[in-house]
């Protein structure tokens, strides 16, 4: 059994959010605030550390371009103010490199390598992989309704998906247990020390 | 229920079974490629797992920076996830990366906000990105920094990214302009996803949930935490298994409906008429 | 916005001409940017739980201790990290005692409601869903050590379902996925949608 203090408080935190199974308690919702509470903090400093090493510091430097960044970071507060309008150019800056850099990627990764992958046919699997493809892509096509005989290619589509959301749910449940175990590990052998 | 399922899980964590583990594609495939690198080669290293999932990722990580220590590469570790950082310091320790040089044969270079912009910015300017370490020295200062300018300026990017950030953001931000080799850790739960970035090849190598890093910690010879889980992640499957299967048999020989939720009819009248 | 975008797409497609440098300088210059204001950001979710649990503790309602717990350790977390610096013990106990082990069993408790769905409902009562819980099965052995023991079926077929079909569905979200992101880019482009700005 460990006799480290802190490993007893992780023990305890564990026990007292695994609670919640059995139903909610005063020991959960300490341990649940008190993880939001480190949580909120802990992501507080790192963005200081952030905006500290890679603004302040420059601007300290002499690269007083850093200063409109600054301002603009600064802006986004402007939202509990009369004058909330302002925290909309900041918004629209980091929507814009979000979109901009999304775009980009989508076009790429997710597009033009994905069908140029598909189009590679040699062995029985690819010819498969590419027959498939096209059912699961004709489900989503809404413009027009599939009618007569090709009204089976959809139907197929929506099977091949069905597949696919089954492998989803299986690897759901693996990484779920996983976990668990994890957890099961700590309280026995790092905190108990049942297990070798 | 529970007790069912505690009892399942402890048994053989107290009583190992032994059952024989098999090394996956995917995760041959990852192995391959990283014992491919050279001495002295320098691979960047996502630490962008939470402490949520670390059950899963982190004997990925250190697995995968064992081996990274006996190839004798260079390990520039990154995270686009505020937890990460920390997490990075507990597996560069636990592989043993304490006794090299930190600046020269490693380095943690801390957590960039933003996600996928993050991602872009530091493939495209790394040490702009990251110009200061985890402890906020300059990383002008360390050498292991010299020459890297760029994703294209490093050997492989190796990420275990559970979320968002993930796999999808290094596929599209570095890999698709840059070419580097990928290769990622990922959860079970996003096995599935990245799927089709491995089959296109924009993901060299794949390590899936707790038992792509037993697999791993196989290869390697150095059986761990991840490998000591195996006999409980396969009883707990059987038990979800035989649930299912009690479940659905129990409907087949009911004579009423059950009054239970179902998981794909749901869909199959709302929607598209099929 | 717009500009913005427009320029990290142009940053993508320019190669090697030094006449039209001054877009990747602008690209990677403003992309830094974004990663100070998205640090700025962060201390908006921490403000918004001050604000709702100070008045909860100034109120004094039912959960006004819970309340008290939440803002004294978000302080704490954030004095230690600000003075002492994240390698500090104080700090370093909090994340790893607290954080970590309460983000971890969070995610883990998901594994009880996982079986009691599965023995409550898990039932299939037409084509897909029995096709459905039939994959879900077969990967679930398959992907676990004990489908080899079983079958040598179970890893195969695990391996083509992750292979053939998976893929092929996934890879048509993705695509499909794909395109919604470049039709509501370009409909924020044109001022179409204006939701980001907070306007209908």
């Amino acid at each position: 059994m460990s006799l480290n203090f802190g490993t007893w408080v992780a023990g305890l935190i564990t026990i007292a959010i695994m609670s919640l199974v059995w139903k909610e308690n005063p020991f959960y919702r300490s341990a649940e605030h008190l993880y939001v509470g480190v949580s909120a903090g802990h992501a507080v400093v790192m963005a200081y550390n952030n905006i500290k090493d890679m603004a302040f510091q420059p601007l300290a430097a002499g690269q007083f371009v850093w200063i409109i960044p600054i301002i603009l970071g600064i802006l986004l507060y402007a939202r509990y103010t009369k004058q909330a309008w302002l925290a909309r150019y900041p918004v629209s800056v980091i929507v814009g490199i979000g979109t901009g850099v999304a775009v980009r990627g989508a076009i790429h990764g997710d597009f033009t390598q994905q069908v140029a992958a598909t189009m590679k046919v040699g062995s029985a699997n690819e010819i498969l992989l590419l027959v498939f493809v096209v059912m699961s892509l004709s489900y989503f096509f809404f413009s027009r309704e599939f009618q007569g005989p090709i009204s089976i290619i959809p139907k197929a589509g929506r099977l091949v998906l069905m597949v696919a959301f089954g492998a989803a749910f299986g690897t759901t449940v693996m990484g779920r247990m996983a976990l668990l175990i994890g957890r099961i590990q700590f309280v026995l052998g790092d905190w108990l020390g049942i297990l070798r | 229920m529970y007790v069912l399922l505690l009892a399942v899980l402890i048994g053989p964590l107290l009583k190992p079974i032994g059952i024989p583990i098999k090394i996956s594609e995917g995760t041959q495939s990852a192995y391959d490629v990283i014992d491919s690198l050279e001495p002295g080669s320098k691979v960047v290293f996502g630490f962008d797992y939470s402490p949520g999932n670390a059950a899963e990722m982190e004997p990925q990580a250190i697995a995968i920076l064992k081996h990274l220590l006996l190839k004798d590469v260079k390990v520039i570790g990154i995270s686009f996830q505020a937890q990460g950082p920390m997490l990075a310091v507990k597996a560069f320790e636990a592989a043993g990366w304490t006794e090299k040089e930190y600046g020269t044969d490693y380095v943690n270079l801390g957590y960039r906000a933003g996600g996928q912009g993050a991602v872009a910015a530091f493939a495209s300017d790394v040490p702009g990105t990251f110009n200061t370490d985890y402890q906020g020295k300059s990383v002008s200062s360390f050498p292991i920094m010299q020459g890297v300018k760029t994703a294209a300026d490093v050997d492989m990017i190796i990420t275990i990214a559970p979320g968002t950030p993930g796999p999808e953001d290094y596929v599209r931000q570095v890999y698709s302009t840059y070419k580097t080799p990928l290769v990622c850790g990922v959860p079970a739960v996003a096995i599935t996803q990245v799927a089709p970035y491995v089959q296109a090849q924009q993901i060299k190598g794949i390590l899936g949930g707790l038992p792509g890093a037993a697999e791993y910690e196989l290869l390697m010879n150095q059986p761990g935490k991840a490998v000591a889980a195996m006999d409980a992640q396969s009883l707990a499957h059987l038990l979800i298994v035989a649930l299912i299967i009690l479940r659905n048999a129990a409907n087949i020989f009911s004579k009423s409906s059950p009054k239970s939720q179902t998981t794909a009819s749901a869909g199959s009248s709302a929607g598209r008429d099929v | 916005m717009t500009v913005i975008a427009l320029v990290m797409i142009l940053d993508f497609f320019i190669g090697d001409s030094t006449a039209l440098d001054w877009i990747n300088d602008t690209a990677v210059i403003t992309r830094s940017w974004g990663i100070v204001i998205s640090a700025f950001a962060m201390g908006l979710g921490a403000i918004n739980l001050l604000r709702r649990h100070s008045r909860s503790i100034v109120r004094r309602d039912d959960n006004a201790f819970y309340s008290f717990l939440l803002v004294a350790s978000m302080l704490v977390m954030i004095v230690l990290g600000v003075a002492s610096g994240t390698e500090s013990p104080g700090y370093d106990f909090m994340f790893s005692n607290i954080l970590s082990p309460a983000s971890s069993t969070m995610y883990a408790s998901i594994a009880f409601y996982i079986v009691t769905a599965a023995y409550r409902s898990f039932s299939a009562r037409n084509l897909e869903g029995w096709l459905l819980l039939i994959t879900a099965v077969i990967v679930m052995l398959g992907k676990a050590p004990i489908g080899s023991v079983i079958s040598d079926f179970f890893p195969v077929a695990s391996n083509w379902i992750e292979s053939v079909p998976n893929t092929a569905g996934m890879r048509a979200i993705m695509m499909g996925a794909a395109l919604g992101v470049i039709s509501s880019a370009v409909k924020m482009f044109l001022g179409l949608d204006k939701s980001y700005l907070g306007q209908r």
